[in-house]
């Protein structure tokens, strides 16, 4: 039995004020593609990239699995954090019908769609994006104090045949020794990310392959079986160096007998990182140019008028530029101590010097003091 | 300042108590307010707000409509806020003036709103002021500045950035403390000030003494001098310029010193000479003088002698006038007198003869008039009859007259009747209306009394249920009140009886053990051979012991006193519950029978019946029933009552108006008979009149008038004739008389003509005797008395100057004997020439010594002066350069204050702060910078431009966008945060609210936005963010909810795990 895992589709997202529209409709053309040689569809959450989708993203969405369910594919879906529970698992009941499952809310119980192959039944497993309050309201006995043991908790109170090969679908922020590498879309931050939401990969233990969304750089967590797809397009600067992939699995007959393979993907429009002084990147030959979205990073020592418009000009997809040379520091680094509180003699001699431009002398030092100290400005 | 605990009590959407925990959100992190719109977000910060300053959070809400509209009126508006501050903890109260209801009784009371503000240590500070001042000294701002740094409300983010110049300049003056710097400015102007006016007041000095320079126009620096005054006078000199005057005033003071000596010698010498020329002078006057007064005398005696003839002559004139008046005076005097009396008698006489030709004349005339006057006697008598006969017709007119007023009386007096009579009819009408109207007012009212009666009826049987009922609640308390004094009175007796039987038995138990005693101490005084007194045996082998436990006849008297007072108690108190069980059984038996006769009065008044059980409630319940039924139906009773007042007084007016016009009938009928009377006289009276013929004269007046002229004039004519006859006869007595004054005066001129005769005769006679020719002659001789004996004296005199003038010529001939007269014009001229010459060298000199102590002076004080002033221009010139460019007028350089260049050093750091924050947040295209205006060189403004990457142009940041600018105050105030923190400025900021503003920002903006504002809270600061995006809801775990419900609004946290 093959599947194909796909994540993070983000459907309707806009980035820096450029519709995705296109892309993903190409994207989704590819993966239409891949799809022909696979038996199901796993989409690991984060379908719609808003609560409430743009219409053209919801078109997408039925268009796709609309064509999937022509092509005799089975579609499994679970909602991520960023779709709405209830609007993703509308129509959910009929579409079951034909081989569409979508788990949107999590009512207290793991659904699970059994898959068959001639090697015999696949279980899998859809588990939603939960939050450890949603599932404490459903399993008030169970102890749950973080999200991990929610999951393990929800895990527990499904009823698992470890003998039987599984698959388990979750949006989660899952570990393993390490975080994994986030590359900035994701709307979380690692040093944000609490401990509590935290997910140990090993929760999953029992299924033999684990298609994870939430993160948008494809990567393993804790073992080549347990992945997340990462979206299909690059959705940020950070991004950009990611390789976007679509993770094939074939399951064997024997449990744990599982292979993935990596089929790259490529959009119809990259999202590219160009650097240098602005002229240099404007007189660059045709082939530089194209359809590409870019970020500009500008060497030039001092601003340039006018400098998006003219690299709009040539790009007509820039979505941003900067100045990469001046230095900057987070604002971790910056020091708190601000500017070091200066004397009362160093603020009077600098004055000068810029006002008057002209050094004080003694006398005229004293004379400033004594009136500073009537003042109030020194004790 | 962290908020801790937030307690709202009917405080804008908040109907009841609602409280808000802030540390179970955490010290720190990002938390998300978010609710229905109106639900009441805002209020929270606004509570927060009001709790610290007493104000609302943003400018649009005032802290006057605080109190909720939702809340009940005796819960009262109230805000506390629990918080920590550097690591104390505070808790302030706060509620606004308003009206809530009392708590006791009815009604509203207004409450003054109040501050309280508590310190972890105890201390209590009380009153809006003092409460005020305290969070801001606590705190180190003021609610602007709060406003500016912890809470961005809603819509007011722009103002953080396009705050004026003036405007941040005054926030950055108060949070970094940099007013000093003004008042540094202000210390150093005085010193300036004070350095100038030395300064000034040296140098005026100096030129004042200088001007005083007195130039010898002769000097060798007297050119140079002058020039230097001219250039001083125009410019008020430096240093060198009044440097360069010493020197030269030295050369004037030792050129004059060389003139002074000079001068002092020549002077010497010009003295010496003119005492030499002086005194030759003198010698020759007096020699000349002597010559002179030779000839002087010569001359006067020359004089003298020429006039002896002169005087000789009057000596001959004195003796003949002497002799004129001596002898032939007399004479002449007494021959004018007689003259004179002639010519007087002349002029009388010819005046008398005058007088009687006057006389004649007038005679004439007195007697042609007399003969006119007779010509009109016969007019006279003309007039005089006519007089008589009008006299006579007089008294008709006199009838007539008074028969006309008589008519006319009459007439006036029968008009006024009529109208009399016509008014008392319209009276009469209107008291038949008036009776008419009463009578429907009677009717309306017939049925009043028989009401009152009837009410009254009611009224009373309510009154004897009210008192029945008031009767049987008293009653059934002293029931009550009975019940208890039996119960305790049986209680006391049964103590009492069971008291007294105790000591009766202790009693008798003591005597008993008495008993056995006696025999106990009858034993003890038995002695060996002496009887027993019981049994007589006189030997006792065995004696009776006394028990151990003895007791003595004296314990068992007290003992049997005892029982005595018990058993008086016991009687009493028996006695008493008998009498309290007899008073029991009678208030018991009283209050059925009241309870009856309740029963019956409220039965016939109609009220129901008592209740089976009494209790005090019932009764009380019971009572107020009946008196309110009473109330209604007494004012119903009233009511009755007025209505059958008013009855009767319709009724007696009603009386009244029918008596009255009867009255007007009767008087009516009696004026009409006394009418036709007053018509009868009237016409009788006016026929009268008629009958009189007509008379000459209309009026009486008249007729009089002309009997008098008449009169009048016949007697003037008469008088004329008198008066001319009395004329005539004065006329002739006066020709009479003056005929006999002629006669007389004829005779007395004869007789003074020959008086005058004899005189001059004898005049002749003397004059010949006296030597004169003639009378022409005495009288050219004649002198006064006087003259004579002057003329007599002059001679005299003459002869002893002639005596005098030539012994004196003797005199100085001798004196001038061998001298000779010689010039003294010369040596004169030589005198005076000298003089002169001494005086203008004696005050060339005056003037040089004068000259050369002014200039002195002047030097000496210029010296002193100098100097002093030159350190003064020195110290002033230095201040001067401190001073303008502190203030920010240095020419030529940037124009900036001190305390503006500080405060632009500090806004230059919370620009850096701050962009250290927008640029991530901007996606690196924004960067905040201070404005620097090229063209007009100043670099002292605090306004911000937004330098746009995308486009490498400058642009001041109110040309952002809603989103972009809603970043950049962020941004702004986060930098704001940051400096203050790190400057020594003594504020911690470690929270921050921000109200809305996200509604602008797309998804990638407020994702970063979220992720800044995240960081910024992670570093032990607390930051709420209040939106309604729900972006923000799933981004942001922490959250408090505000939900609006219909009486109210209700918050709850949830930290979102």
């Amino acid at each position: 039995m093959r599947f194909m895992h796909l994540a993070d589709l983000h459907l309707g997202k806009v980035v820096n004020e450029f519709s995705m529209e296109d892309d993903q409709a190409y994207i989704l053309e590819e993966l239409l593609g891949m799809a022909r040689d696979v038996d199901a569809v796993l989409i690991a959450g984060d379908v719609y990239d808003k609560c409430i989708p743009p219409e053209w993203a919801v078109r997408l969405l039925d268009g796709f699995l609309t064509r999937l369910a022509g092509m005799g594919k089975t579609v499994l879906m679970v909602s991520g954090n960023h779709d709405s529970d209830d609007r993703l698992q509308f129509g959910s009941g009929l579409f079951a019908a034909r081989g569409v499952h979508i788990a949107g809310r999590y009512e207290g119980e793991l659904k699970r769609v059994t898959l068959a192959d001639e090697a015999g039944p696949v279980d899998v497993y859809l588990l939603p994006f939960v939050k450890a309050s949603a599932v404490r309201d459903r399993h008030p006995d169970a102890e749950i104090t973080d999200y991990s043991t929610a999951v393990r908790a929800v895990i527990e109170h499904a009823d698992i045949d470890p003998a039987r090969r599984s698959v388990m679908v979750a949006h989660q922020f899952v570990t393993g020794e390490q975080p994994p590498s986030l590359s900035g879309s994701e709307t979380i931050r690692e040093e944000t990310v609490g401990t509590l939401e935290r997910v140990s990969c090993h929760e999953f233990d029992a299924f033999d392959y684990v298609a994870l969304g939430h993160i948008h750089g494809p990567q393993a967590v804790g073992r080549e079986t347990c992945r997340y797809a990462g979206s299909p397009l690059k959705y940020s600067r950070s991004e950009v160096w990611n390789a976007k992939s679509v993770p094939i699995i074939t399951f064997g007959a024997a449990k744990g007998d599982v292979t993935v393979e990596l089929r790259p993907l490529a959009p119809r429009r990259d999202l590219r990182v160009i650097r240098g002084p602005l002229e240099e990147l404007l007189n660059a030959g045709k082939a530089e140019a194209s359809e590409d979205y870019f970020f500009a990073e500008l060497t030039d020592a001092d601003r340039a008028p006018n400098a998006m418009d003219r690299l709009r000009a040539r790009y007509p997809n820039m979505m941003g530029l900067e100045y990469v040379n001046r230095h900057r520091q987070s604002p971790a680094q910056r020091q708190t101590g601000g500017r070091p509180a200066q004397s009362f003699e160093d603020i009077i001699r600098g004055f000068f010097r810029v006002v008057a431009k002209r050094e004080l002398s003694d006398e005229e030092m004293k004379e400033l003091t004594a009136a500073a100290r009537e003042g109030g400005v020194i004790e | 300042m962290k908020p801790l605990t937030l307690k709202m009590s009917a405080f804008g959407p908040y109907a009841g108590t609602e409280t808000v925990d802030f540390q179970s959100l955490g010290g720190s992190g990002l938390f998300l307010v978010t609710g229905d719109t109106g639900a009441g977000k805002t209020t929270i910060f606004d509570g927060v707000c009001y709790a610290l300053f007493g104000e609302a959070s943003g400018s649009q809400r005032r802290a006057s409509t605080v109190r909720s509209d939702f809340a009940a009126p005796q819960v009262k508006t109230e805000v506390e806020l629990t918080f920590s501050h550097r690591g104390k903890i505070y808790t302030i109260t706060r509620w606004p003036d308003q009206l809530r209801m009392k708590l006791r009784g009815s009604g509203t009371t207004e409450e003054k709103g109040n501050a309280v503000l508590r310190s972890e240590g105890g201390s209590t500070v009380e009153g809006n002021t003092k409460v005020g001042a305290k969070v801001r000294e606590l705190l180190g701002v003021d609610i602007g500045q709060f406003r500016q740094i912890c809470m961005i409300a809603q819509n007011e983010f722009a103002r953080i950035l396009n705050a004026g110049s003036a405007e941040r300049s005054a926030i950055y003056r108060q949070i970094f403390n940099t007013g000093a710097y003004d008042e540094m400015m202000r210390r150093l102007k005085e010193r300036y000030d004070k350095a100038k006016a030395d300064y000034d007041l040296l140098s005026r000095d100096l030129l004042e003494r200088f001007r005083q320079t007195d130039v010898p126009p002769e000097s060798a620096a007297a050119e140079k001098t002058q020039a230097l005054l001219q250039a001083v006078r125009a410019d008020g000199a430096a240093d060198e310029l009044l440097g360069d005057a010493l020197p030269l005033l030295e050369t004037m003071i030792r050129e004059d010193d060389q003139r002074d000596a000079e001068i002092a010698a020549a002077t010497e010498q010009l003295e010496k000479q003119r005492a030499e020329a002086e005194r030759q002078l003198a010698l020759l006057q007096s020699d000349n003088r002597r010559l002179d007064e030779l000839e002087k005398a010569r001359q006067k005696l020359r004089d003298l002698e020429a006039r002896q003839a002169e005087n000789e002559t009057l000596r001959q004139q004195t003796a003949l006038a002497r002799r004129a008046l001596d002898r032939v005076k007399p004479a002449w005097d007494s021959t004018c007198t007689r003259k004179r009396e002639k010519d007087d008698a002349e002029q009388r006489r010819n005046q008398a003869q005058t007088a009687l030709a006057a006389a004649g004349e007038r005679q004439k005339l007195a007697r042609q008039q007399l003969q006119e006057a007779e010509g009109h006697q016969q007019e006279a008598e003309t007039f005089t009859a006519e007089a008589v006969q009008l006299e006579k017709e007089l008294p008709r007119y006199t009838e007539r007259e008074s028969l006309q007023r008589e008519a006319r009386g009459k007439r006036q007096q029968a008009e006024a009747q009529q109208r009399k009579i016509e008014g008392l009819c319209g009276d009469e009408q209107a008291a038949a209306d008036r009776q008419r109207e009463l009578t429907e007012q009677e009717q309306a009212l017939s049925g009043a009394p028989e009401e009152a009666a009837r009410l009254r009826e009611v009224v009373g049987g309510l009154q004897e249920a009210d008192r029945a009922v008031t009767e049987l609640q008293s009653r059934w308390q002293e029931v009550q009140k009975a019940g208890k004094t039996h119960a305790a009175a049986g209680a006391a007796a049964q103590a009492a009886i069971g008291a007294h039987e105790a000591q009766e038995a202790l009693r008798q138990g003591m005597q008993k053990r008495l008993d056995l005693q006696r025999a106990g101490m009858l034993a003890q005084h038995l002695e060996e051979g002496q009887p027993c007194p019981v049994c007589g045996s006189t030997s006792h082998p065995h004696k009776a012991e006394l028990p151990p436990d003895a007791v003595t006849e004296a314990d068992v008297e007290a003992q049997l006193k005892i029982e005595q007072q018990a058993r008086e108690q016991r009687e009493k108190c028996v006695a008493r519950a008998e009498a309290a069980n007899t008073a029991f059984g009678k208030e018991q038996k009283a209050l059925l029978e009241k309870r009856r006769e309740a029963g019956e009065r409220l039965e016939k008044a109609g009220m129901p019946a008592l209740p089976e059980e009494l209790t005090a409630e019932g009764l009380t319940a019971l009572r107020l029933r009946v008196q309110q039924n009473l109330e209604a139906k007494r004012r119903e009773q009233q009511e009755a009552q007025n209505r059958q007042r008013q009855l009767e007084r319709v009724q007696g007016e009603l009386r009244q108006a029918s008596t009255e016009r009867e009255k007007l009938r009767s008087r009516i009928a009696g004026e009409e008979k006394l009418l036709a009377p007053l018509n009868d006289d009237a016409a009788k009276a006016e026929g009268r009149l008629q009958q009189l013929e007509s008379l000459p004269f209309a009026t009486l007046a008249e007729a009089e008038r002309r009997c008098n002229e008449r009169k009048n004039q016949a007697q003037k004519l008469r008088k004329q004739i008198e008066q001319a006859r009395q004329q005539a006869g004065l006329a002739d007595t006066a020709a009479a008389s003056a005929g006999t004054k002629l006669a007389e005066a004829e005779t007395q001129l004869a007789a003074a003509a020959e008086k005058w005769q004899q005189e001059a005769d004898h005049l002749r006679q003397v004059l010949t005797e006296a030597g004169f020719a003639d009378a022409r002659a005495y009288l050219a001789a004649i002198m006064p008395e006087s003259k004579i004996l002057e003329g007599e004296q002059a001679c005299r005199e003459f002869d002893q100057k002639l005596h005098t003038a030539r012994s004196a010529e003797q005199q100085a001939r001798e004196a001038a004997q061998g001298l000779v007269r010689r010039d003294e014009a010369e040596a004169g001229r030589r005198v005076s020439e000298l003089t002169r010459a001494l005086d203008a060298c004696r005050d060339e000199g005056e003037r040089v010594r004068g000259r050369r102590a002014a200039n002195q002076g002047v030097l000496a004080y210029m010296t002193d002066k100098l100097r002093g002033r030159a350190e003064a221009y020195r110290r002033y010139t230095l201040l001067e350069n401190l001073y303008r460019p502190v203030r920010g007028t240095q020419s030529g350089g940037q124009k900036q204050s001190l305390e503006q260049y500080v405060q632009c050093a500090y806004f230059d750091d919370v620009i850096e702060a701050a962009n250290q924050r927008l640029d991530p947040m901007s996606g690196g295209r924004y960067f905040l910078q201070r404005h620097q205006d090229d063209q007009s060189r100043q670099n002292d403004s605090l306004d911000l431009d937004i330098l746009d990457n995308y486009t490498g142009k400058v642009r001041p940041v109110s040309s952002l966008s809603g989103g972009e600018s809603f970043l950049a105050s962020l941004a702004m105030a986060m930098g704001l945060s940051d400096s203050i923190t790190a400057s020594a400025g003594g504020i911690t900021v470690d929270t921050l609210f921000i109200d809305e503003g996200f509604g602008t920002l797309d998804e990638t903006r407020l994702g970063e936005a979220v992720d800044t504002l995240t960081t910024l809270s992670s570093s032990d600061r607390l930051i709420g963010v209040i939106s309604h995006r729900s972006e923000l809801r799933e981004r942001i775990p922490r959250q408090i909810i505000v939900t609006h419900e219909r009486n109210g609004s209700r918050v709850a946290v949830s930290t979102g795990d």
